[in-house]
C-alpha cells in the first residue's frame, strides 16, 4: 500500500510541474457552457435550465477522454512501465493508483465547481446537490473505462481518436444515469434509481479494470 | 541457498520468427552472466524473458526465490525510467518507495559512488545522457535487491563511469549478489566469476 500512495503523489507533482493546474478543467468547463449557451441562444430559459445538467455532464466527459491517454503513456515511453509489470502481485493495485490520480486531476475539480455553475444559473439547491452526487458516484467510472482504453493503445504512437472512439460509446450509460437523475430531481421525481445505477455501474468497473488494465498493458508491452 | 536463477532451453520467435532459441543457463550467487550478440540478435528480449515482461515460446524459467522475486530482482532496461520533471532525489525517492524502503541516506551514499552528490536537486531533464544513465544504475545501490539485471550498462557512459560501474557491481558480486548484464561483446576479466553467453553467434 505504501507504493500505492507514493504513485498518487508522484502523479500529482509531475501534473503540477508540467504547469497544469488544478483550475484548468474548470476554465474548460466555463468555455463549454459558453459555447451552449451561444448556440442554444434562442431556447427558452427554462429550457435551458433543464440542459444544464446535460452540459455539465458532457463537460466531465470530455475533459476525462482529453486526458485520459496519459494515464500510462508517460510511463511507456520513459520505461517505468516495465517496473510496474514486474512488480507482478502489486500489478493491479499500481494501475488503481493511476486511475485514482487521473481522477484528482481531471474530474475532481469540476465535481465540486459544477453545482456553484447550477445554482448560478438558476438551478434549485437540492437539484446542484443530486448533480454533485451523481458526478461524484458517475466520474470516477469515467476514469476506469477511460484507463482500460488507455491501457489497450498503449504502444500505439497516434492513439487519441482511437481512445476516444473506444471510451465514448462506453460512457452513454453513465451519461444516461447521470443526466437522468438530476432531470429527475428537478422535475421532482424519484432520483434514488438512477444513482444506484450509477453505483452498480462503478462497482462492476472497479471490479474489472485493474484486470483488464494490468493484462492489456502485459500484452502491450510483450 | 545459492541458485537464484535457472534458465532452461529458453526459446522465443515473433511472428514465426525465432528470436533466439535454446538458452540455457544458471544464475547463482557471486556470478555475473553476461549475454553478448549484435544489434537485433535477442538479448532485450532474453533479458525482458527472464523478467516475466515477454513471454517465451519454448522452455522455462525457474525463480528459486519467486515468492520475493519483484524485491530480490532491479532490472535497469534501455529506457531510463527517470521523470523529466522531476529532480534526481525525487527520482529515486519514488523509485525506492516501489521497492518498500525509503532510506534517505542510501540514496546519498549511491549519489557519491557515482559522483552524482551535485546534482541531487537538478531536474533529469537538465542531465546528459552520460549521467541520466548514472542516475538509472544508481538505482541498483538503494535497493536491496540480490540480483542486478541491467540492459546494456556501458552505454552512455564514460570511461570513469564504466570503471566505477566495474567497481561497484565486482563489490555487489562479493556479496552474495548476482549481476545479469547485456553487451555488444564479451566481457573479459571484468568480474571474477563471469559467463558470457553469445546469441546469434
Amino acid at each position: 500500500m505504501k507504493s500505492f500512495g507514493s504513485i498518487i503523489l508522484k502523479e500529482l507533482l509531475l501534473i503540477k510541474r508540467s504547469g497544469y493546474e488544478s483550475f484548468f478543467p474548470i476554465i474548460y468547463l466555463f468555455i463549454i457552457m459558453v459555447f451552449f449557451n451561444i448556440s442554444l441562444g434562442y431556447v427558452e430559459k427554462i429550457v435551458m435550465q433543464e440542459l444544464v445538467p446535460l452540459m455539465i455532464w458532457i463537460s466531465c466527459l470530455l475533459v476525462c477522454v482529453l486526458n485520459v491517454e496519459n494515464i500510462f503513456k508517460d510511463d511507456y515511453e520513459d520505461g517505468s512501465l516495465e517496473i510496474f509489470l514486474i512488480d507482478d502481485k502489486n500489478l493491479e493495485i499500481n494501475v488503481m493508483a493511476k486511475v485514482l490520480s487521473h481522477w484528482l486531476i481531471s474530474n475532481l475539480p469540476i465535481i465540486f465547481f459544477a453545482p456553484i455553475i447550477a445554482i448560478a444559473l438558476g438551478i434549485s439547491n437540492q437539484t446542484s446537490f443530486v448533480l454533485f452526487l451523481s458526478l461524484i458516484i458517475g466520474t470516477p467510472t469515467l476514469s476506469l473505462i477511460g484507463s482500460i482504453a488507455a491501457a489497450l493503445t498503449v504502444s500505439l504512437r497516434k492513439n487519441k481518436i482511437l481512445i476516444s472512439i473506444i471510451v465514448l460509446p462506453l460512457y452513454i450509460p453513465v451519461l444516461i444515469f447521470g443526466t437522468s437523475a438530476v432531470n429527475n430531481s428537478y422535475f421532482n421525481l424519484n432520483y434514488s434509481t438512477e444513482l444506484y445505477l450509477l453505483s452498480i455501474i462503478f462497482l462492476i468497473f472497479l471490479l474489472i479494470t485493474p484486470i483488464i488494465c494490468a493484462k492489456s498493458l502485459k500484452i502491450s508491452l510483450d | 541457498m545459492d541458485n537464484l536463477i535457472k534458465v532452461k532451453n529458453l526459446s522465443v520467435t515473433r511472428n514465426g520468427y525465432t528470436v533466439f532459441s535454446n538458452i540455457s543457463f544458471d544464475l547463482i550467487k557471486t556470478q555475473s552472466i553476461n549475454i553478448f550478440g549484435s544489434n537485433g540478435s535477442g538479448k532485450t528480449t532474453l533479458l525482458k524473458t527472464i523478467i516475466g515482461i515477454t513471454e517465451p515460446s519454448n522452455g522455462n524459467i525457474e525463480n528459486y526465490n519467486s515468492e520475493n522475486f519483484f524485491k530480490e530482482t532491479i532490472y535497469i532496461g534501455h529506457k531510463s525510467g527517470l521523470k523529466e520533471d522531476l529532480t534526481v532525489k525525487e527520482n529515486l525517492f519514488f523509485f525506492q518507495s516501489i521497492y518498500g524502503n525509503q532510506n534517505y541516506s542510501l540514496i546519498k551514499m549511491a549519489l557519491d559512488n557515482y559522483k552524482m552528490n551535485s546534482y541531487i536537486n537538478t531536474p533529469v531533464k537538465q542531465l546528459s545522457h552520460g549521467q541520466r544513465k548514472r542516475v538509472s544504475l544508481i538505482k541498483t545501490l538503494i535497493t536491496n535487491s540480490v540480483t542486478w539485471i541491467i540492459d546494456e550498462p556501458y552505454s552512455s557512459l564514460d570511461e570513469d563511469g564504466i570503471k566505477i560501474f566495474n567497481e561497484l557491481a565486482q563489490n555487489h558480486l562479493n556479496n552474495n549478489g548476482a549481476l545479469i548484464t547485456t553487451n555488444h561483446k564479451p566481457l573479459e576479466k571484468t568480474f571474477i566469476n563471469n559467463l558470457n553467453i553469445g546469441l546469434g553467434c
